[in-house]
């Protein structure tokens, strides 16, 4: 950040005045990129709530296709001889 | 892990006796267990009523009952209540009034999701003559502004028991407003207060009570109000008289005393735009800056005019004519962004407090810059905004609230003048998420730590991000509704609202704004929604095998 070079108090007060609104805009980044970090990790969190939950499901629903499967065969298998 | 105990504390003198057994039979029906219910009679005249108590004692052991040797009114019948309970939390409930079945399960849940809270309060509505409900009162989360000037959270009540020990219990000098004053020493003191925003308590109307005689019915209430606000101000040290509102009871005004008169900055950015202001074409910022020297009773303040390059030499003339030593002109040149303007004029001042104002407002209210510090100077304020007036007195702002998944809007705007809003939430003081740049003051000290206007809003939004930033700090944003001014919108910027303005104020704060916790689930806009009738007596779900 360059010092002013000359000492003359109104272009002194003009540097001091843009130092005061760089600070400001700095400032305000550092609150909003903040924010959107917050924002951000609130929402990976809940995309992988949502992934655990359909990975849960479909951990279910594939146990019990196997089962399904076995029993559909075996009924197949008892009506194959009486039909 | 098992919940707390509640002690329902019900002071019972001369009630009919249906009523009380309509009360009895909510307490007993409630789904939660761990519960005692200390009934202290009053010396009712009634034998009937002694003898309902007698057997509601005999009937259920959680069920106590005191009868007083004389009769000392609500205040020390409440006393006796408090005397003889042993939960963990008190319940505040009236003779003739009853509970939901769900009370005291929903509290124990809300107890258990925040186990520091000390105060909980619920939604609440009306039983008329025929028992018919109505009148639902859907509150926002806790809101400190709005409790000093009516008493919102009123049913159902309650209390940690050891915090309303250690303020000493009711107190006889308010009597009427008991629970108003108990209230507020507790929450001066309290860790957490929580909202449960369901209708978990049914007041009855009846003509000797508040809820249907209104201020007729207990006149001594509602002076009492005022007393218990002013004992509150002077313990918190806060500058102000409290008064009440004669044609809206329960309704209550305060007054600034200001011990001390910060110096303010008020910051007018301006384009010199010309416009007919009661059909006179005027230039605005010079007929807003005449309005604040006029009228204008706070005496020490500048006005720093942020002018930008096209506003004609003879328009800063005149400002300088007006405003004379007060006036700072700061110039500005580049593309337009309202923020950069706020901004610019923010630092070339040198008030404690800064006043944003844009130029096409006219003041109404002489002490508008003594109440806007009164607020502005409270701990945990960040910013204080007014009520503003279009130019034919319609509603132009009281309070921001977000509906639509975070999409901000102007509560009751376009109402008439006369509109004293949803619960008289117009006529209060109020906390939003957000109040209009258009006249907002914050303290420097924030305003600062805050990095100001986001110059990446250069358009819309950016006084609502602002606020946003203030509340993620911490900070809470006030509505004053008695700091009125006239508002000829839309000469000072564009309203239209751009996509990309849009996802960029999501992006940064849809973690707050999602659920507005200065609203309510039942309402919109602060009207209540289609759908709030069907929601409202709605139990629990419950499975088949459970009760």
């Amino acid at each position: 950040m360059a010092e002013p070079t000359t000492g003359d108090p109104q272009t002194t007060d003009g540097e001091v005045a843009r130092l005061r609104e760089e600070n400001l805009r700095l400032r305000d980044l550092l609150i909003a990129k903040d924010a959107e970090l917050g924002s951000l990790k609130g929402q990976v969190a809940a995309l992988e709530a949502g992934t655990a939950r359909l990975l849960n499901l479909v951990g279910r629903i594939r146990s019990m296709v196997p089962g399904l499967v076995w029993l559909a065969l075996a009924r197949l298998r008892g009506r194959g001889p009486q039909g | 892990m098992p919940g707390p105990r509640f002690s329902i504390l019900t002071p019972v003198f001369e009630t009919p006796v249906d009523v009380l057994a309509a009360m009895l039979r909510s307490v007993r029906r409630q789904g939660y267990g761990d519960w005692e219910l200390c009934l202290v009679d009053d010396r009712s005249a009634d034998p009937r009523v002694q003898e309902m108590l007698a057997a509601a004692e005999r009937d259920d052991p959680r069920i106590r009952v005191m009868t007083r040797t004389e009769n000392g009114g609500i205040v020390a019948a409440s006393d006796d209540a408090l005397a003889m309970a042993k939960g963990e939390f008190l319940a505040l409930l009236d003779h003739d009034d009853t509970l939901h079945p769900d009370a005291l399960e929903l509290v124990a849940e809300a107890i258990d999701a925040a186990p520091d809270v000390d105060y909980l309060y619920t939604d609440e509505d009306k039983i008329d003559a025929a028992g018919h409900h109505l009148g639902p009162f859907f509150k926002p989360d806790w809101s400190p502004e709005r409790m000093r000037t009516q008493m919102y959270t009123c049913h159902l009540s309650v209390l940690r028991r050891a915090l309303v020990e250690e303020v000493g219990g009711f107190d006889a000098e308010f009597e009427g407003s008991q629970d108003w004053d108990l209230v507020l020493r507790v929450t001066e003191k309290a860790r957490r207060v929580v909202h449960v925003p369901r209708i978990l308590y049914h007041w009855r109307m009846l003509e000797t009570s508040a809820a249907g005689g209104g201020e007729e019915a207990k006149p001594w209430a509602f002076e009492a109000g005022t007393r218990a606000i002013q004992a509150h101000l002077e313990r918190t040290g806060i500058p102000a008289e409290a008064s009440r509102d004669t044609e809206h009871p329960g309704v209550y005004r305060l007054e600034p005393r200001l011990t001390e008169k910060p110096k303010v900055s008020i910051v007018i950015p301006t384009g010199g735009t010309v416009r007919e202001v009661r059909y006179e074409p005027v230039v605005l910022v010079e007929h807003c800056v005449r309005s604040i020297v006029e009228r204008s009773t706070y005496e020490d303040y500048e006005i720093v005019v942020v002018v930008d390059a096209t506003v004609g030499d003879e328009v800063c003339a005149r400002l300088t004519e007006i405003a004379g030593e007060r006036l700072r002109l700061i110039p500005f040149e580049g593309p337009f962004n309202f923020s950069a303007k706020i901004n610019r004029g923010a630092v070339h001042g040198d008030g404690e407090m800064l006043l944003l104002l844009n130029d096409d407002m006219e003041v109404v209210t002489a002490d508008w810059i003594e109440r806007l510090v009164m607020y502005a100077g409270l701990p945990g304020v960040g910013a204080v905004g007014g009520r503003l007036l279009w130019e034919d007195g319609r509603i132009q702002h009281a309070g921001i609230v977000f509906e639509n998944a975070g999409f901000p809007g102007h509560i009751y705007r376009g109402f008439a003048r006369e509109w004293h809003g949803y619960s008289n939430n117009v006529l209060v003081a109020d906390n939003y998420l957000a109040v209009t740049g258009a006249c907002m003051m914050t303290p420097r000290e924030i305003f600062e730590r805050v990095g100001g206007f986001s110059t990446t809003f250069p358009m819309n939004y950016n006084d609502v991000d602002y606020c946003l930033k203030l509340v993620s700090e911490g900070e809470r944003i006030v509505y004053d509704p008695d700091t009125i001014l006239y508002h000829f919108e839309s000469s000072s910027r564009s309203t239209d609202v751009e996509e990309w303005e849009k996802d960029q104020l999501r992006g940064r704060w849809l973690p707050i704004t999602i659920t507005d916790p200065y609203s309510n689930p039942n309402l919109k806009y602060g009207i209540p929604r289609l759908s709030s009738p069907f929601r409202w007596m709605r139990r629990k779900p419950r499975l088949p095998f459970q009760r």
